[in-house]
Order: structure tokens, then C-alpha cells, then sequence
């Protein structure tokens, strides 16, 4: 799957017009707060916390058509609702190294 | 409920059957019957057959019916009447007005 | 209130700053505005301060959930509809359940659709617009039918006054009438006649609502004038028919029944117009006679067609007379069946007590519907001796113009207008101009009626008294005397009038000539002490009324002298 449906994201630079480029980079500076905030969440076993920060995360990356992070997060927040915090580590170093992916892909479709 | 008016082919006559309730709901459908006539007929024929309850306003519809006929001149049978129509109209001795049969 | 189909005003709530400037952009790009809110409390707050018409809530959000937030918008929207939608990513059913539960209309579920999110929007906004028109239309009918009730209350006020001058509230008179009767066309009213008898009349408006009740305020007026003034049944009929038929529209008309009551010789006059069936109920013989209307109802024909007929019923003390309105036998219960003649008269075939029979019947009838009803008026009307009315009578209202004290006048009648004319209150009307005699005005239709009915009956048509006398022969005597007067062809009765001023007073002198042969009055005025019989007792009511009441010529000329003052009760005590 592709790390972000580009044609979708088209469309959205459409409606975004002018804040397109400030809406990137929105997303990428909350996303990366949360997911540096899931990492003490994880350190600190809370699970609801995790649970809230994956929620979020995961809307943001279904709103922005990146969907394959947003599958990540959707599985962290699941496990989090069900207190499973040990599975949800390996899961966010993937979270990390997709996270990197997208940032880098979005940045290429900023506007000068 | 539903008024129909039949005018015999010479226009002479007008036949107006009306079904269920006659009471004020009818109020418009049967002016209609008796005033969208091409030509002004000299008999008019209330046929009650199939009328289930007649109540004041149904009276008073008779008489508008009676005055654009000609009031005191106006030629205007009322046929087929059930019992308790029927004696809705004599209580009223509406027969001093109409021919009821 | 913003209602442009267009633009309108959209709250936007989540705490996701990437999320929210999407929608913001979405929104604002189909032309709408946005104000937005990084949690639910903020929301709140805005809801408040800018009052958007639509709401997208995002479901968690820190400090306030949108769940909580959902509640006091809705609350704070009061009838007002603001749709809320809820910005969710979330499935299961629990949670969907739980935004519904919160005052939720709709969800928008993540990536955003701008074409789902336009629908939702445009679709909201109609449903927005449309209660919106309902309660501005519901809050329109609520004011109009506050105003209405004002105004029944109003006209009800007016309407009692006239309507409710009578004597519904006579003793030998019980009736049911619900307070807004009047609104459904029904009418109530009774009234003592100046001699001592009385009319009642009962009448049903076709149609309802107020164009049904307005007739009744012309009725009411015209019936309690004439009956005030003497003139009779037939008259009062006749021009109420002719009010009726100028006043209302072609299909209006007034069904009714009118009863006048002769308590002296208890004989009931009945017309019924298209009232159902009335009954008499004899209570000596516990039977039940069937009073069918024979007369077309009021306004309907004109005045050169009316009938003016009636039925006369002789009756006894404690019979009762009823007529009521086609609402009793036309009760109907829940399964709409009509209450109907067989249980009414069931209800006299079961009475013991003659007195409960009112009772009994409207008890019947209530329970019968399961509730009191709007749509029913009745009236029972008991004969009962003359004497057992203690009330005074009722003056016949004061010329308002300063008025005749010295002066005479003369009458003479003649066949056509003996056929068809009472002249008791044109005369009575003249007597009315002299200041302060209206206070006699009961006793003055008596005097006046006893010698005009001696002068036409025993006078011009030469009726001889001793039929009445007999105690069925009133309505052979009644038949007698109209058929006599349809065949007059000559023959007159004159009137003179003459009023002089006394102190205190007055004395009115009149003097009846008729084109009789006269009667051997010496002979009468002398045994007439211990005549009790109706026939003779005519002279002694004139007798015992006036200061003077001499026979000359060949006793077909009377002369009364009556003197009057300015208060009736003094006049009183020298009769009684």
C-alpha cells in the first residue's frame, strides 16, 4: 500500500489553497508531539493516555490519506483500550520509521 | 366521499350523486357541480343513494343549490335517500322545498 | 435568525489542529462560515457567543467531551434546531449509540468526503429551516388561537348580556347549556310575557363555530323586545324568521322550537322547526306524547311564505315539555353510534321520579359519550300554577323620550287588519310615552289584551264564553275563533285613549267599542262576585286593576279609568 494516497491528497491541496503548506506542516509537528508522547506513554504503562494519542493520530492520518500510519495507530489504540501495552513497543518503532517515510514524502508536495 | 355530476345530453338535466358524508368538506365540490354547467338546466336530480349522513351544512348546501335554481321556482328532486337520510331532510320538512322521493 | 439557504453560520469542534483546519477549509470552500473550537468546553462557550446553526463535534476532545458538550448545546438551542454532527472515526456500536443519546443528529466519519459533508450539511440546513417554519407557524396558531379565546370571551360577554336577560332560570324551567354553547350555533332563551305567561325558544344554527353563533345576537334581541312588549308567538316567529332570512347567508338557517306557556289556562303553544322529535311527558299517566317538527326552519323562506302556525296543547300541572338540540339523540361514543330516540326514551319508561327526569336523561346521556359535551342544549319546561311565580314583572323599557302627559288618541280596526294584526303593542307602545307608566306596563298588556280579546271574540265575532268553559274546549274554541275571523268581512273595534296628569301620576281612561250586539252587561255585573269561571273572571281582573270599569250602549262599549303613580308597589296594594 502506498505510504499516502497522493491523489487524494491532491485534491485536499485544492481545497487547502494558501494553508496547505502551514496544514503539513501541522501535521507533521503534532504528529510528531504525539507519537514522542506515545514513547512516554509506553515508558510510564499508561495505557489511556497511549489510547487517546493513538486515537488522535490516527484521525489526522486518515484526514491527510495516509493511511498506512493510520493502520498503525488504529492497532496501538486498540491494543491500548485492551491495557496491552507490550505488543504496542515494536509497534511504535514501525510507527517511527513510517512516520519518517511520510514526513519526507509530504514535505515533496509543499508549495514554494 | 366524492360528488359526481352528470348533465343529460340536452343539458336540460343535471344529475348530482354524491357518496359517504355529505357535510361541509363537500362544501366546494358540490357548488362545483352545479355551477360549472355550460347550460342552466331546468331539472336537478340529488340522487342520495349512496349517501351515508347528511348533516346542517349538507342542508344549507341544498339551499344554495335551491337559490341558484331559481329559489321558489327551482325544479330539484331528491331520490334514493336511506331512512336516516331521509329523515334528516323531514325533520327539517325540507319536503316543503324539495321533492323528495 | 440567520436563514439563508446559502451561507450559514458552522461551529467546528476538535482538538486535532490538522483535523479541524481541513474542516474549517471544507466548509468554508461550499460558502459557508466557521467559527472554531479546540474542545467541547470552548464549543460550549462559542455556542454561546456566536449561536452557529449547525455543530461538528468531535467525540474526544480534552476538557469537555463532545458527548457532554452535544447535551448543553442541545439545551442551550432550547425548540430551536441545531443539528449536531459528530466528527468520528470511531465503529462500534456502543459509541455510535452514545453520540445518538447525547443529542447527536448525524456522524461524518474520517477521511473527509467534501460531497458526503456538503449533503449532510445542505440536507441539515433544510431540516433546520423547516422546524424552524413549523414553530414560527405553531407559535402563529398558538397566538391566534389565544387571541380567539379572548375574543370568545369577549363576545360571550356581550352575548350573555343579551341572551341571559330572560328567565332561563325560572323555576318551572331546567336546561343545559355549556358556557361556550353559543360557539356551536346553539341558543337558549326565555322570556315572561307582560301577561304573566311565558316563551321560550330553543335554536340550533346550522353550521358551527362563530358564523353559526352570530345569528343568535339578532334572535336573542328581537325575541325578548317583542316578547316585552306583548306582541305574540306568530309574530315574534315571523319577524325573527324575517331577521334571520336577511341576516344569514343563503345555506344558513336556524332550526329551532319555540314554546309559549299560558299558565292560567295551561295550554302550551308549540312550533317546532327542524328540532327533533320533542316530548310531552304527562306525568299523571307516566305517557309520552311525540312533538315532530312541522315547520321549516328559521330564514329560510320568505316572509310572504312563512307559516306562522303552531300546535296548542293542553297539559297539566307537572307535565313537562322537552326540546333539546339534534346534539342528544346525535351523542355519539367512542365507536360513533348514536345515542339515538330508543335510549331516550327508555330513560322516561325507567323514571320514578318525575323531578330526576332532567337529570336522569343528561346523566344518560354523558355516560353514554363518556364526557360532558360542548354540543347540547335542552330545555325542560314544567306547567305550573300562575301563582307559584313570585317574581315582579318585568317593565317594558321607558320611552326615551320625554314624554306625552296630556293628550288623546283614537284607533279604529277594521276585518284585514283584525285578521292578521295584533294591535296590543302599538297601543301599549303609545301608552309608553307617558313618563313613569312604563312601571304599569305589565298590568296596562293585561288590561289592554282583556278588552281587545272581549271586543274581537265576544264583540265583532260573536263568540259566545261559556265554550270556554268546558275543560277540553279551549282548542275547539281557539279553532272556532280563527276559522270565524277568516270569514270577517265586516265589523270593527275602536280605541280611545285619553291621559291626564294627577299628582304623583296619572289616570289613563280608555274606552273600547266593537260592532257587536252588545251583551246584557247589568246582568253579569251582577253575579260576576261569585263567578270563578275563566270566562267571567276576565271583567274581574279588569275590575280588580282599575278605579273604573263601566258597560254602556248596548254593552258593546266598555270605559276603564286606571290610575296609576309613580311607584307600582303602592298602586299594588289596593288591589291585593
Amino acid at each position: 500500500m502506498e505510504h499516502i494516497d497522493l491523489a487524494a491528497l491532491q485534491e485536499l491541496q485544492e481545497v487547502m489553497e494558501d494553508e496547505y503548506n502551514q496544514l503539513v506542516e501541522t501535521f507533521i509537528r503534532d504528529s510528531e508531539q504525539r507519537i514522542a508522547a506515545m514513547d512516554e506513554a509506553l515508558a510510564e504503562h499508561d495505557a489511556e493516555q497511549m489510547r487517546e494519542l493513538a486515537h488522535s493520530l490516527k484521525g489526522s492520518c486518515l484526514n491527510m490519506f495516509i493511511t498506512p500510519l493510520a493502520h498503525l495507530a488504529r492497532e496501538i489504540e486498540n491494543l491500548a483500550r485492551e491495557r496491552q501495552l507490550e505488543p504496542i513497543s515494536p509497534l511504535i518503532l514501525g510507527l517511527q520509521q513510517e512516520f519518517k517515510t511520510v514526513s519526507r514524502l509530504l514535505k515533496e508536495t509543499l508549495t514554494d | 366521499m366524492a360528488v359526481t355530476a352528470i348533465q343529460s345530453e340536452d343539458g336540460s338535466e343535471l344529475t348530482i350523486r354524491i357518496q359517504g358524508r355529505f357535510d361541509f368538506s363537500e362544501h366546494q365540490s358540490f357548488r362545483d357541480a352545479y355551477e360549472r354547467t355550460d347550460k342552466l338546466p331546468n331539472q336537478y336530480t340529488i340522487d342520495l343513494n349512496e349517501t351515508t349522513y347528511l348533516d346542517s351544512s349538507a342542508l344549507g348546501m341544498l339551499l344554495l343549490l335551491r337559490d341558484h335554481a331559481g329559489g321558489d321556482t327551482a325544479n330539484i328532486r331528491i331520490v334514493n335517500c336511506k331512512p336516516d337520510v331521509k329523515k334528516i331532510l323531514l325533520i327539517s320538512n325540507f319536503e316543503q322545498l324539495f321533492t323528495i322521493q | 435568525m440567520e436563514l439563508a439557504e446559502g451561507s450559514i453560520k458552522i461551529l467546528v469542534a476538535d482538538d486535532s489542529e490538522t483535523d479541524r483546519m481541513i474542516l474549517r477549509s471544507l466548509v468554508l470552500k461550499q460558502g459557508h462560515r466557521v467559527v472554531t473550537a479546540e474542545d467541547g468546553q470552548q464549543a460550549v462557550e462559542l455556542f454561546i457567543l456566536e449561536r452557529p446553526q449547525l455543530v461538528l463535534l468531535d467525540v474526544l476532545m480534552p476538557v469537555m467531551s463532545g458527548y457532554e458538550a452535544a447535551r448543553q448545546i442541545k439545551q442551550l438551542a432550547g425548540e430551536e434546531l441545531v443539528p449536531v454532527i459528530f466528527l468520528t472515526s470511531l465503529k462500534d456500536a456502543q459509541s455510535l449509540a452514545e453520540c445518538l443519546d447525547a443529542g447527536g443528529d448525524d456522524f461524518l466519519s474520517k477521511p473527509y468526503s467534501p460531497l458526503i459533508l456538503q449533503a449532510k450539511i445542505n440536507a441539515f440546513n433544510r431540516m433546520r429551516m423547516m422546524h424552524h417554519t413549523l414553530q414560527v407557524q405553531r407559535d402563529k396558531i398558538a397566538g391566534h388561537n389565544k387571541r380567539l379565546l379572548q375574543e370568545q370571551a369577549f363576545a360571550k360577554e356581550i352575548f350573555d348580556k343579551v341572551a341571559h336577560s330572560g328567565c332561563l332560570n325560572a323555576h318551572n324551567l331546567q336546561h343545559l347549556q355549556s358556557p361556550y354553547a353559543m360557539f356551536n350555533g346553539d341558543v337558549l332563551i326565555a322570556a315572561r310575557k307582560p301577561s304573566g305567561g311565558m316563551l321560550v325558544f330553543l335554536g340550533d344554527f346550522a353550521g358551527h363555530g362563530l358564523p353559526a353563533a352570530i345569528g343568535a345576537m339578532p334572535l336573542a334581541e328581537i325575541f325578548y323586545h317583542m316578547v316585552a312588549k306583548g306582541f305574540s308567538m306568530p309574530e315574534i316567529l315571523s319577524e325573527v324568521n324575517s331577521k334571520m332570512k336577511q341576516v344569514l347567508p343563503v345555506s344558513g338557517f336556524c332550526c329551532g322550537g319555540m314554546v309559549d306557556i299560558d299558565f292560567d289556562s295551561k295550554v302550551m303553544k308549540v312550533w317546532i322547526g327542524g328540532l327533533p322529535d320533542c316530548y310531552l311527558y304527562r306525568t299523571k299517566t307516566k305517557t309520552l306524547d311525540v312533538l315532530t317538527s312541522k315547520w321549516l326552519p328559521l330564514g329560510i323562506l320568505s316572509a310572504d311564505k312563512f307559516d306562522t302556525g303552531y300546535e296548542i296543547i293542553e297539559v297539566d300541572y307537572d307535565d313537562r315539555l322537552y326540546l333539546w338540540s339534534d346534539g342528544v339523540i346525535e351523542a355519539q361514543d367512542d365507536q360513533q353510534h348514536f345515542f339515538g330516540e330508543e335510549r331516550l326514551k327508555a330513560v322516561f319508561t325507567n323514571n320514578e321520579e318525575p323531578d330526576q327526569l332532567f337529570n336522569e336523561i343528561k346523566e344518560s346521556v354523558f355516560s353514554f359519550i363518556g364526557e360532558p359535551t360542548d354540543d347540547l342544549s335542552m330545555i325542560e319546561i314544567s306547567m305550573v300554577p300562575r301563582d307559584s311565580f313570585s317574581d315582579k314583572p318585568v317593565p317594558v323599557e321607558a320611552s326615551t323620550i320625554r314624554g306625552a302627559r296630556n293628550w288623546s288618541a283614537s284607533f279604529e280596526f277594521r276585518p284585514e287588519t283584525l285578521q292578521s294584526y295584533n294591535p296590543i303593542p302599538l297601543i301599549l307602545h303609545c301608552l309608553m310615552q307617558v313618563p313613569g307608566v312604563n312601571l304599569h306596563s305589565g298590568r296596562l298588556y293585561t288590561i289592554l289584551a282583556e278588552l281587545y280579546s272581549n271586543a274581537l271574540e265576544h264583540g265583532v265575532l260573536g263568540m259566545d264564553s261559556s265554550l270556554k268553559a268546558s275543560l277540553h274546549g279551549f282548542t275547539q274554541y281557539y279553532a272556532e275563533r280563527e276559522h270565524r275571523l277568516q270569514q270577517l268581512k265586516e265589523g270593527f273595534i275602536r280605541f280611545w285613549l285619553e291621559h291626564k296628569i294627577e299628582p304623583q301620576g296619572g289616570v289613563l281612561v280608555i274606552t273600547v267599542a266593537d260592532s257587536g250586539p252588545g251583551f246584557n252587561y247589568q246582568k253579569m255585573m251582577n253575579r260576576i262576585t261569585e263567578d270563578t269561571n275563566y270566562h267571567g273572571r276576565g271583567v274581574n281582573l279588569l275590575r280588580s286593576f282599575c278605579r273604573r270599569v263601566e258597560y254602556s250602549e248596548v254593552g258593546n262599549q266598555v270605559t276603564i279609568e286606571y290610575a296609576w303613580n309613580n311607584e307600582l308597589d303602592s298602586a299594588h296594594k289596593g288591589h291585593h
